[in-house]
């Protein structure tokens, strides 16, 4: 009796959930609240990890419910919501952090002689991370010297004396970097630098 | 030399990320969602939904007029058309990724927005850096206000904010056309700038320097013998802010040096406050007076 009981109830809080999915489906935006309400904590909380600010992590929960909402059409009816969006989540976080790489590329060739990696305003580690996967690639002695020049912030002078060897290695040894890294840049999306 | 990567892989590693959402997804949080954000989260979301649909009602409207002059076959075609809208309020520069594989970096208070019906198509408000992937058969266009800039793959800098009597492209590498509105074009070379000053309908073609037109991308604002004027421009378009000066002699200073703009514009008034004897007063949210400290 009570099992039946159970059964019925559990049949029922699935059939509103598919009722929301259904109305998902058909574009209401009071289901899309409903969502939203839902699972705006868990959507928070995933993209602290990512962004440092409020603001981006508004951003980031406002991109993957609509990205919910787009692909609204496509969803199914056989598997659980909340499973299709953490999909959908997935996915999208795929996407940031390729971006967030790409980013971070960019700022460190577009810099001169910056503190990039000490700088507290950047968006905590998961930047910094990165930027650290990045000069990872670079051969041995130029990774030093491009890591003393953009996050110690010594001039190329200091690196020179520092290391005793003459300011044109250095330069040579910094615009390598860059070009590798541009390299880095200009591959479409393979991001896999591991060979 | 091959290194073995078993642990700095991680980060950019696909399946690294969906285990982590996995992870956080099923986590306890420890911080709520402030609820103000909670309300304002929602509040863009729906605006953006509703913007969607304000354009798809507007492609159906338009539909059944063509239908009844010519013929219903783009009806199915084309209704489902969705608008995406990018607002970067926010006090660092974003970075977008377009269907087509460009990107686009968006400065502070600027806006970009596109279709799905044409992902080689962007409107701009505000400022952007442009990369755009090379499609010979397809031009990519970016739509301001005042002019369409075409390309088919370079990279370039676009300067349009809405309140500004200026428009200005820098052009990085490959080759862009420019169409003002009156149906002149222009074609660029890289290393060149265009500029368009509406105050005197005068178009300027100079060199510009490849740094500091982008200095927006790295947080910050590099001047070197910069016109007072133009820096409070900047500044005001990155804050959206306006300046009243007590003195028209203010705007002739010139200034060199380098802002941090994430530092806030406090900061900044802070500095020029010091080295070029000004004072400022905070009119109204917006607003900020500048005048000339007495001796």
């Amino acid at each position: 009796m009570r099992s039946r009981l159970l059964v019925i109830l559990s049949l029922e809080k699935t059939l509103i959930i598919m009722q929301l999915l259904n109305s998902l489906k058909d574009g209401d935006l009071k289901a899309l609240e409903t969502v939203y309400l839902k699972y705006h904590q868990r959507l928070y909380h995933l993209a602290k990890y990512f962004v440092k600010d409020d603001s981006s992590a508004s951003d980031i929960v406002h991109d993957i419910i609509l990205k919910l909402y787009h692909h609204r059409n496509k969803l199914s009816t056989e598997v659980t919501l909340e499973a299709q969006l953490i999909r959908i989540a997935k996915s999208y976080c795929i996407d940031f952090v390729k971006k967030q790489y790409k980013t971070i590329l960019t700022e460190v060739i577009l810099e001169d002689r910056e503190e990039i990696g000490t700088d507290s305003d950047y968006n905590f580690t998961l930047k910094k991370e990165l930027l650290n996967q990045a000069i990872e690639i670079l051969p041995t002695e130029c990774k030093e010297i491009f890591k003393l020049h953009k996050l110690e912030g010594l001039t190329q002078k200091e690196i020179a004396n520092y290391k005793s060897i003459s300011i044109k290695t250095v330069e040579n040894q910094i615009s390598k970097a860059v070009k590798i890294l541009k390299e880095q840049l200009q591959k479409p999306n393979d991001l896999h630098y591991s060979y | 030399m091959k290194k073995s990567g078993s642990n700095k892989v991680s980060l950019l590693n696909e399946e690294f990320i969906e285990g982590k959402v996995e992870q956080l997804w099923h986590e306890e949080s420890g911080v709520g969602m402030p609820l103000p954000l909670k309300e304002t989260t929602w509040k863009r979301i729906k605006r953006t939904v509703q913007k969607n649909h304000l354009r798809t009602l507007y492609r159906i409207a338009a539909m059944v007029v063509a239908i009844l002059g010519i013929s219903g076959i783009l009806l199915f075609r084309q209704n489902q058309v969705i608008t995406t809208v990018v607002v970067n309020d926010g006090i660092t520069p974003k970075s977008i990724d377009l269907r087509d594989g460009s990107t686009v970096i968006l400065n502070r208070n600027s806006e970009i927005s596109f279709t799905t019906d044409n992902d080689r198509a962007v409107s701009l408000k505000g400022e952007g850096y442009f990369k755009i992937k090379k499609d010979s058969l397809h031009p990519f266009k970016v739509l301001t206000d005042s002019l369409a800039v075409m390309v088919y793959g370079t990279e370039f800098n676009v300067y349009a904010y809405p309140k500004d009597q200026e428009v200005s492209v820098s052009l990085y590498t490959g080759k862009v056309h420019i169409l003002e509105t009156n149906g002149i074009t222009l074609n660029m070379s890289p290393g060149e700038k265009y500029s368009k000053d509406f105050s005197r309908n005068q178009t300027y073609i100079s060199e510009f320097n490849k740094k500091i037109q982008v200095d927006w991308m790295t947080s910050k604002i590099i001047c070197v013998e910069m016109q007072m004027s133009e820096l409070l421009k900047k500044i005001s378009n990155y804050y959206d802010v306006d300046f009243e000066l007590a003195e028209k002699s203010i705007a002739d200073k010139f200034i060199s040096g380098t802002f941090k703009i994430d530092n806030g514009i406090e900061h900044f008034l802070n500095i020029i406050s010091f080295s070029h004897d000004i004072e400022y007063t905070q009119i109204d949210q917006k607003t900020y007076r500048l005048n000339q400290k007495e001796k």
